[in-house]
Formats: structure tokens, C-alpha cells, sequence
């Protein structure tokens, strides 16, 4: 099923030189229950296409629809509270919250009591793969895949189906990098979830439903 | 729950959070402190300013010394001694100069004489009389010449009466002729003596006064002409029809010259109480009812202060009124020397006019007695209050309407002539005055002190500066700085949070809440403890400016010390934490907002890189 559709889209945004032409012209889509990966050089635009697909920022021509409705003109705040989670390289889990905390944090975003919120992070935290023992522990006193399980549980936690990974492996070694690649791929077969993925790793692109290559912000399929 | 996870985040970088807290309370401390200093010192100079008053005095100074020589007759020689003589008169209008910031304007005051029927009840006085007398025998006035008195003009000498009249200041007496008749006019003077006084007899002698010539002025200060001035002599002879002539009909106008003496007061008109010195040095004060006001004395209100002890003699009490017949003014002498306090003495200037007559009213008006003082001489000279000196604003009179009853000239004297400017402005005055190069006027200031005390409010002003400006920008400083901290060093975090779908609001409110309640815990703990050290500091200022006007004005002694120098209260300590509090709104708020402006995945972008 067909859960984000992107038509014609075109972005750019002016730094300190140059008005830099970040995404031209992009058409795709992503269904639900499938992982897609997005590859490209550095500069090729696929961290501000992953950030149009966020909610983060308008693009300057075309649309993106999330399950029909046009996100520019949604309430861009409550479309990444309530349908996009985003895992990052770099994890950025709050260095002074608890594992536990963490993930609590999404759902007491979203009004849930603290005992609810306890409830369902503990249990988002075992369905990503968190020891019980690291529940308590802060950040610094994890692993890189500890860390990254634990900001998969978040994700998880936040509620939206749709999951944006910008280089979710590119600070794990080869063992945490397949046990998270497994954790998304169980998401997006399992739980329908809809895991866009960006990466240089050629490995984990092979493992992909569907591979989208991006170049000078234009993107192209790979079968 | 936003409250909640601020303050963990900061309960959980503690040495942070607490060096912040004591760093914004230390700032309150120093604003606090400062302010309420900086309010002390401004409402302690208002204070002072109501309370202490600056005034100048103005002198014209001898122009130069010169030998003069009086007749000793027991010596048979001259005496030489040397005096002052002053140049032309200086009208006061020199002082109006350019830059001049004068609150009551210079002026040369005369006094007036008013004549008060009421005053006197008794016979006359023994010292001083107008009489016809005739000498027992003819002879020279020096040694003393015993006289028989044959006609009493005035005074309670008797007819028939000896009495032994002596000239010490001639070197050849005049001659008077035993079988003519003199009239003249007597003032007692000591111990007779010489071959006319019997061994072992004790009698006074008398002196002849100055009589009929008269010492009228015009406002310019010009002697008015008088054809009787021509003739030095101090007596004349009695003949048929004397008294039909220029000189008789002086004698016996002069003849009431002890009912006037006797019943006359000093009036003094002046524009302020304060420009009296035996007011403004506390000698005089007001023991009931009140001051003249600044209004009454612009208005020319008819209202005056009197000695309580001529309110005594003359059954008057404050809300009464005073009828005062002015009919000569002098400017020749101060108040304080022409009616010497404790002294109830003769008037000092010659009261006829250079027409021969007792000098005529020239105002009178029914004043009304809004306060009673008293007055001690405590030897100030020409700057005591004069006996039963009645004072009345300068206003209250028509200007000049006393200028064909001037019996006395005289230059500015310090004790006639004085002016106030404002507080703390006296070295910028002599700076002008100087500039101007008119050496001929000697100008003193009095402040009571307040040029002193002004240094001391203005070390308290200049340290509550210091504390104010230090706290400012430590303020800033600090503020900056954790706002750097705290706001920028959790991009991370507002990063996350935008992409967890927070709104921007939220963010900032998620990372400042718990910034702000560390700052607004700061700023109660360092403002109370800089209110708290406001009032000892004013408690101890209070404690200084009280011993230094002790000694320096009479009048404050009566003011409440709870007056001066308060602590601002606890809302000078609530506005300034409040600012400061505002200040880590609006400084938080500006970092934060150049934070939110970024895009959250291009600045984690940068962190990753």
C-alpha cells in the first residue's frame, strides 16, 4: 500500500555563497511494509530530501503526500509527532536521560501518563533488542549498538509508522550493524512499517526492498 | 512533563547548574545592593537639598587704611590710630552677573524702624535728655562744667537740676557763659571730674550728642543735603524767639526724640528666613507656630515672625496681628549692632530729617504673627539678631517706598547682604565671580556642612555605580555565557525534540524552563541578600549623617531621622530581580531563537561531522 508519494519535487535553499539546488524535480513513492534505501555522494541531497519527507521544511515545488493528505499543508509539527520517527548515525539520545527516559520522552510528548509511558517504553525498548539491565543506564554507559537499539526503540515509541534512518549504521561495527538492519527490516515486514533508509553501506542496500540513488538531487530506482 | 525533564537535565549537571545559580544570585546581590544605594543617594540628596541651604554672605572690602587722630584732653594730646576707609558704595546689582544661579538674589537689606505706642509706658530714661540748660559758672567744657537745668525738653532730668556736662573730644572746648541759657541735648557718659567737683563727691557727667544735624540718604546712598550740617556745633543758645528759627524749631522737634527711641523696633525685611545668619546659624529659632513660607515671602504676604519676648510685652500670641508703622529705614548697621540683643538701647541714627523733622511713616500694614522666636547673642557681632527684631518678607513693603526715610547709609555688609544658591554649587559660583575680577566685594559662603556630606553621597553614589554597572554586565556576561551553555550546547536536544515533533515554543520552553527557574532562584536569594545589605548600609550611613548634623544645623535636630537616606523598601530588591529575571528571558530567548532558526537534520549533520 502506497503510504508516501512524492510528486515533482524540487528544493533549494540559498548558504552562504550559492543558492544551492538541493533536490530537482524527484518523483517517487514508498509503501508500507518494505525498506528503502537511498545512496548517494555526499552532497547529493539526500539529507534534505529525507528532511522534506520529515515534515522539517516545505519543498519549493511539487508535494508529498502521506496517506493522501499534502504535508505542507498539514500541521508539519503533529505529522512528525504522531506518523515519522527518525534514528540518526550519531543516535542523539538526551546524554542526561536514562535509557528508559529516552524513549519515555516521545510518548510524554504526546500526553501519555508517566506510568503508561514507562509501560509502553519499556516495552518498545524489548522489542528493539534493550537489555532490561540497560533500561537505567545512561548513554555514555552503553555501547554504539546499545545506543542504537535504544534510539530504534524510540522511534518505535514516537508512534509513527513511517521511519527515516540517516546512516542509522554508519557508527556500528558489522555485528551491531546487521542486528539493526534486522530490527528494521522486522519493522518494516512485521509491524508495516515504512523504514527509508539512507546509506553508503553497499551490503545493507542489497538488503533493501527497493534502492533510490541520488545525484546532483535528482534520484534514480536501482533495481 | 516539559518542566519536569528541564529541571532533571539540570539536576543532573548539578556543578553547572549551582555555579549558574550563585553567579545570577551574586548579580542580583550587586543590582540589588547597588540600586537600593543608588536610591539611598538620590533621595538622600533631595533630602539634603530640602534640608541644608547654601547662602553667601557679601562684604565690600575697605579700600584701604589710613591714619586718624582724636583729641585726648586728659593728655592734653593727640591719639593716632589707623582705620579702614571704604571707596565708592557697590550697589548690589554687580552680583547679577552672567552664569549667576542664585535661588534668592543678593540684596542689601536695611532694617526699618517702626514705632510701637504700646511698648513703652514709663517716664523717659536718666541716661539721655533734651534740656535748657545754663552753666553755674562761665567756663571751658572739659574738665566738667557744672550746669543748672532750666527747661526739661524731654527726659527726666528736673528743673533746677545739677548735672555736669564734659566735651572729651575737642582740644579747645567751647566756652560756655555763666547767665546764658543752652539747649542741647545730653547722653550720660561717666564720672565727672576736674577742680569743679567737690572732694569726694561721685556724679556722673554727660556728653553732648550730635543733635539736630541730620544724617538722611538717598536710595543712591548720597547724603541729602542739610544747611544745619554746616554748622559744627552741638548746642545752641537759647535767646527771645530761638524756637521760631531753623535750628529752634529742630530742637524741639527733636524734643520727642525719646518717646520715638523708646517705642521704635527693628524690622527686618528679607527674603528668606534662612538669609538671616542668626537663623541660618541656629542663634534664632522658632519656638511656636511656624516658619515664614517660600510662597509668603515670594507673595509679600503680610505676615511676620517675632521674638517671643515682644510678644510677651505686648500681649501678643501666633494667628495675632501686628500693626507696623515703618518710618525710617538705616542701612548704615546691621540689625545686631544698631539694636544690640539684651540691650534695650536708644535708637542709633539720628531721626530728624534733613528738613528737621522726625522722619514721617512711610508704611503701615497690619501683619499677622505666624511664629515666635527666641534669640541668644552667642557673640556673633554684627550676625546676632537685634533685640525685638521683627522679621517680615521682603515683599511685604513696596520696593523703595522707604527711600525719603533713609537714615543711614552704609556699604554691603555681611550681617545686610547675603543671597543663596543652590546646594553644592558654591565652587562653581566662585569660579564665575572670580572670572569677573571684582576684587572690591568679599564673598563668604556658609553650607552647613553639606559640601562634606555631598563628597560622602557621592562615594555612596559612585560605589552604587560601581555595583550596578559590575552587576550589569555580569549579567550579561554570565547570561551569555550559559545561554551558550545551556541553549547552544544543547542543539542536540532541540534538534531531537523538533524532530519528535515539538514546536518551536515547546523546544525553547523545554530548554529555558529549567534555566529560568535556576535564574529566578538567584535572583530572590542574591536580591534579598542585597536588600538585606541596604539597610545595614543605611542603617550605618543614617548612623554618620546624623553626628554630622549634629554639629552643622540646629534646625535638622528636628527632623525625624527616619526621614533621611531610607532604604528603598522591598520593591527596589523585587523590581531589580524582576529585570534580571527579564534579562534571562530576552538573552535566553535570543540564543534560543537563532537555535530554532536552523534546520534540525543539517544541524545534527554538523554535530555528527
Amino acid at each position: 500500500m502506497e503510504r508516501i508519494k512524492v510528486e515533482s519535487v524540487s528544493y533549494s535553499y540559498q548558504n552562504k555563497y550559492q543558492t544551492v539546488e538541493a533536490v530537482r524535480d524527484v518523483t517517487c513513492s514508498f509503501e508500507t511494509g518494505r525498506l528503502y534505501v537511498i545512496t548517494g555522494e555526499s552532497g547529493s541531497g539526500k539529507s534534505t530530501f529525507l528532511s522534506l519527507l520529515a515534515g522539517l521544511d516545505c519543498p519549493g515545488s511539487g508535494r508529498i503526500l502521506v496517506d493522501g493528505d499534502d504535508i505542507s499543508h498539514t500541521d508539519r509539527d503533529a505529522y512528525r509527532r504522531e506518523k515519522v520517527a527518525v534514528i540518526y548515525q550519531a543516535f542523539h539520545l538526551f546524554p542526561l536521560l536514562t535509557a528508559l527516559e529516552n524513549v519515555m520522552y516521545p510518548l510524554e510528548i504526546r500526553g501519555m501518563p508517566g506510568k503508561e509511558a514507562r509501560r509502553q517504553a519499556e516495552a518498545c525498548l524489548e522489542e528493539a533488542g534493550v537489555s532490561r539491565k540497560l533500561f537505567g543506564q545512561y548513554p555514555k554507559m552503553m555501547s554504539g549498538g546499545e545506543q542504537q537499539r535504544t534510539a530504534v526503540a524510540r522511534a518505535i515509541a514516537s508512534g509513527g509508522k513511517i521511519l527515516l534512518a540517516d546512516e542509522p549504521t554508519g557508527s556500528l561495527d558489522s555485528e551491531n550493524e546487521e542486528k539493526i538492519v534486522d530490527l528494521l527490516l522486522s519493522l518494516a515486514y512485521e509491524r508495516d512499517y515504512t523504514v527509508i533508509m539512507v546509506t553508503h553501506n553497499r551490503e545493507i542496500a542489497e538488503r533493501a526492498d527497493v534502492r533510490l540513488v541520488m545525484k546532483d538531487g535528482r534520484m534514480t530506482m536501482e533495481q | 512533563m516539559t518542566f519536569y525533564y528541564s529541571i532533571k537535565q539540570m539536576h543532573r549537571s548539578p556543578l553547572k547548574s549551582l555555579l549558574f545559580a550563585v553567579l545570577i544570585a551574586v548579580c542580583a546581590f550587586c543590582l540589588s545592593l547597588g540600586g537600593a544605594l543608588w536610591y539611598m543617594g538620590s533621595s538622600g540628596f533631595q533630602d539634603f537639598d530640602g534640608l541644608y541651604t547654601t547662602i553667601g554672605t557679601v562684604e565690600q572690602k575697605y579700600e584701604g587704611t589710613e591714619v586718624r587722630s582724636s583729641w585726648d584732653p586728659e593728655t592734653q594730646a593727640y591719639e593716632y590710630y589707623s582705620g579702614g576707609y571704604y571707596g565708592e558704595w557697590i550697589p548690589e546689582d554687580v552680583l547679577d552677573f552672567k552664569g549667576a544661579d542664585y535661588i534668592l538674589k543678593p540684596r542689601q537689606r536695611p532694617y526699618f524702624g517702626a514705632y510701637i505706642e504700646d511698648l513703652y509706658h514709663g517716664i523717659g530714661s536718666a541716661d539721655m535728655g533734651v534740656v535748657e540748660a545754663t552753666p553755674l559758672k562761665t567756663g571751658a567744657m572739659y574738665p566738667s562744667l557744672p550746669m543748672r537745668v532750666t527747661r526739661v525738653l524731654e527726659g527726666t532730668m528736673q528743673e533746677g537740676e545739677i548735672f555736669y556736662l564734659c566735651d572729651h573730644q575737642s582740644e579747645e572746648p567751647a566756652v560756655l557763659e555763666s547767665g546764658k541759657t543752652y539747649v542741647m541735648q545730653l547722653s550720660m557718659f561717666g564720672t565727672a571730674h576736674g577742680p569743679n567737683v567737690p572732694a569726694g563727691e561721685q556724679t556722673m557727667e554727660y556728653l553732648l550728642s550730635s543733635g539736630i544735624a541730620s544724617t538722611q540718604y538717598t536710595i543712591d546712598m548720597e547724603p541729602v543735603y542739610d544747611p544745619v550740617t554746616e554748622e559744627d556745633r552741638w548746642y545752641d543758645e537759647v535767646t527771645d524767639g530761638f524756637y521760631e528759627t531753623e535750628r529752634g524749631k529742630r530742637w524741639l522737634a527733636l524734643s520727642s526724640y525719646q518717646d520715638y527711641s523708646m517705642r521704635t523696633i527693628p524690622v527686618q525685611p528679607t527674603d528668606g528666613t534662612k538669609l538671616l545668619m542668626h537663623f541660618y546659624n541656629g542663634e534664632a529659632q522658632i519656638t511656636e507656630g511656624r516658619d515664614i513660607t517660600e510662597e509668603e515671602y515670594e507673595d509679600g504676604a503680610k505676615v511676620c515672625l517675632m521674638p517671643e519676648i515682644l510678644a510677651m510685652r505686648l500681649g501678643k500670641k501666633v494667628g495675632d496681628t501686628l500693626t507696623l508703622p515703618l518710618y525710617y529705614a538705616d542701612y548704615s548697621r546691621a540689625v545686631g549692632d544698631a539694636f544690640m540683643l539684651g540691650v534695650r538701647s536708644h535708637v542709633s541714627v539720628n531721626l530728624l530729617n534733613a528738613e528737621g523733622e522726625i522722619y514721617q511713616i512711610f508704611n503701615e500694614q497690619e501683619y499677622e504673627i505666624v511664629g515666635l522666636y527666641t534669640a541668644e547673642d552667642k557673640g556673633s557681632g554684627s550676625y546676632s539678631a537685634g533685640e525685638y527684631e521683627v522679621v517680615i518678607p521682603w515683599n511685604a513693603v513696596p520696593e523703595n517706598c522707604w527711600e525719603d526715610n533713609i537714615a543711614g547709609a552704609g556699604v554691603m555688609k555681611g550681617a545686610d547682604t547675603s543671597f543663596q544658591i543652590p546646594n553644592g554649587t558654591v565652587e562653581e559660583f566662585r569660579e564665575k565671580w572670580d572670572a569677573l575680577g571684582i576684587d572690591d566685594l568679599e564673598i563668604r559662603f556658609y553650607d552647613m556642612g553639606y559640601t562634606q556630606l555631598k563628597d560622602s553621597l557621592e562615594n555612596r553614589q559612585l560605589m552604587s555605580a560601581i555595583f550596578l554597572l559590575s552587576g550589569g554586565v555580569m549579567v550579561v556576561l554570565i547570561l551569555c555565557f550559559f545561554s551558550s551553555l545551556f541553549i547552544t550546547g544543547q542543539k542536540e536536544r532541540i534538534a531531537v525534540e523538533r524532530l519528535m515533533g515539538r514546536t518551536k515554543r515547546q523546544c525553547a520552553l523545554s530548554i529555558l524552563s529549567g534555566m529560568l527557574v535556576l535564574s529566578a532562584a538567584g535572583c530572590i536569594v542574591g536580591s534579598a541578600a542585597g536588600w538585606l545589605a541596604s539597610g545595614k548600609a543605611a542603617q550605618e550611613a543614617g548612623d554618620t549623617l546624623e553626628f554630622a548634623r549634629t554639629y552643622s544645623d540646629n534646625a535638622i535636630a528636628n527632623t525625624e531621622p527616619e526621614d533621611t537616606g531610607e532604604p528603598p523598601g522591598a520593591v527596589l530588591p523585587c523590581v531589580t530581580g524582576g529585570m534580571l529575571l527579564a534579562a534571562s528571558v530576552v538573552i535566553s530567548a535570543g540564543y534560543m531563537g537563532r537555535v530554532l532558526r536552523k534546520e534540525p537534520l543539517r544541524m545534527l549533520g554538523e554535530i555528527e561531522e
